[in-house]
């Protein structure tokens, strides 16, 4: 694939891996797009290994999903506790307060969990999808689908 | 009813980011400079095979040189040994002045041909 072909599939993707993103990290945007602009160079770095070019979304999808962890583990190993609160606390921008409830509700969520709901709601992608995407199985994308569900209700509702 | 909500919430969940534009250029220059670490890595193996060839066929051609000339060599070594020392262990180089000959061919050729594959890289420049 040329440049400009990966550059023009990627314009179609943006938002939704932005918002994506945004939703995964909890509302820092600044955060979001670092990972998605490393997760894009991965792919790019790895175009030639795509299997199915009809799924380049779900393909760039899970380089990303792969980059978040990547990245939050190596977030946890260099920051100390008051640093990453500190780092979070700085990069709130004002659009943080719109979904405020909603970003608080997903970071009580666990990652895998986190990331079946938005995918699930913010991308409409099937169960299926999502197992290839977090290269995990169909039973545990349902499972973690129940208990994000219930406790996204919990959270939303005492909020 | 609250499966409604979930999907209302996240329906109408459309935060700030950043401008196409911008995210899109920032996207072109990490992807310009992907491409510049990727030639100069493709130049630069190419280099380094032009210096491993040319670094083997000198040391070959030295250590064949060399091999020409080693009954000359240890010839030399022999009436060296023979007429300046009269102990045991020279006697031990004496009888084996052949051995050493080789080895020390071997080793010549070695150095030759690490220092052309260095003079080699040194002398093709990587292009900026």
């Amino acid at each position: 694939m040329q440049h400009e072909q990966f550059i023009n599939q990627v314009v179609n993707i943006r938002a939704d891996l932005s918002r994506f993103l945004i939703g995964l990290c909890c509302g820092d945007s600044m955060l979001a797009d670092d990972i998605a602009q490393e997760a894009l160079i991965k792919a790019y770095l790895a175009i030639d290994k795509i299997e199915n070019q009809d799924k380049f979304k779900s393909w760039v999808f899970r380089i990303a999903y792969n980059t978040f962890i990547n990245n939050k583990r190596n977030r946890r190993l260099y920051l100390s506790e008051d640093e990453l609160k500190s780092h979070q606390s700085r990069e709130r921008s004002d659009d943080y307060f719109r979904y405020e409830e909603l970003y608080m509700a997903l970071n009580e969520l666990p990652v895998t969990q986190r990331s079946v709901i938005l995918l699930y709601y913010l991308q409409n992608y099937s169960v299926k999808e999502i197992a290839s995407i977090l290269t995990v199985s169909e039973d545990s994308v349902r499972q973690h689908m129940t208990r994000g569900r219930q406790q996204l209700k919990k959270l939303l509702t005492s909020n | 009813m609250e499966e409604e909500r979930l999907k209302q919430i996240f329906g109408n969940f459309n935060p700030d980011m950043s401008p196409d534009y911008v995210f899109i250029n920032r996207l072109k220059n990490n992807l310009e400079t992907v491409e510049m670490i990727r030639n100069k890595n493709v130049r630069l193996k190419a280099r380094c095979r032009r210096a491993v060839i040319v670094a083997s066929l000198v040391g070959i051609g030295v250590g064949l040189l060399l091999a020409m000339i080693l009954p000359t060599i240890a010839a030399a070594i022999m009436d060296y040994t023979r007429s300046v020392f009269n102990d045991t262990f020279f006697n031990v180089i004496h009888e084996n002045s052949i051995l050493l000959a080789g080895i020390g061919i071997a080793a010549v050729s070695m150095v030759v041909s690490l220092s052309v594959y260095e003079l080699t890289m040194s002398w093709h420049k990587i292009d900026r």
